[in-house]
């Protein structure tokens, strides 16, 4: 509503032409998947497919737009049995561009919550890349962890 | 059809063998995901509801 010399008016913009993409410069995707048991050495993909298993590096998602991964939140929730202290390694795929990013080498399973913030990246990508994330296992010596859950949520700036 | 099987797969650590059982999901005979870990003694492990054990 518009005031003009205390005269009440509404104004009708015209928002048809604009796209909802158009009206923010910044997104965060979070991706997940269904609890499991990891085992040793091996590479789960996850897409934001939350009610299924973690596939191969066939399931992939795309990027809406160019921009910027600028950072990472990633978190390992272990519902049943904790795992010893050996890292999995989270990487972002570029499956279009070939290229893979490495996020984190770090996260653990070896308590109830693990919340990993990664700042500072800078990975650029295309619009309509296709991408996921890629999480490898090591091998748990003393004990895999068991009901397993990752989420890793990327912050992205679009161009 | 939904099936799983266990596989005794040990790891080595230190020249010593570490005991290890993992498990394999199946959809239609195709494997469904990256197989999983299953158990130290391949019997006290976690399978999913809803799944066979597959035969040959």
């Amino acid at each position: 509503m518009i005031r003009v010399n205390n005269t009440e008016a509404f104004a009708l913009i015209d928002l048809s032409n604009v796209s909802s993409l158009d009206l923010f410069k910044h997104e965060s995707i979070t991706l997940g998947h269904l609890v499991l048991n990891p085992a040793d050495n091996q590479s789960y993909t996850i897409i934001d497919r939350f009610g299924s298993l973690p596939g191969t590096s066939t399931i992939q998602k795309a990027f809406k737009r160019d921009g910027v991964v600028v950072g990472v939140t990633i978190t390992s929730s272990v519902s049943s049995t904790l795992g010893s202290n050996e890292s999995v390694t989270v990487s972002l795929s570029n499956r279009t561009s070939a290229i893979d990013t490495i996020l984190s080498s770090s996260v653990r399973c070896d308590a109830r919550s693990n919340v990993y913030d990664v700042t500072g990246l800078n990975i650029a990508f295309n619009a309509d890349d296709r991408y996921n994330v890629i999480i490898d296992t090591p091998a748990w010596i003393t004990q895999n962890p068991q009901g397993v859950t990752w989420s890793v949520v990327l912050h992205i700036r679009y161009n | 059809m939904r099936t799983y099987e266990i596989k005794y797969e040990p790891i080595t650590h230190e020249g010593k063998t570490i005991d290890k059982y993992n498990i394999y999901y199946y959809l239609n005979g195709v494997l469904e995901s990256p197989k999983e870990y299953h158990s130290k003694d391949g019997i006290n492990g976690e399978i999913r509801q809803g799944y066979t054990l597959k035969t040959e």
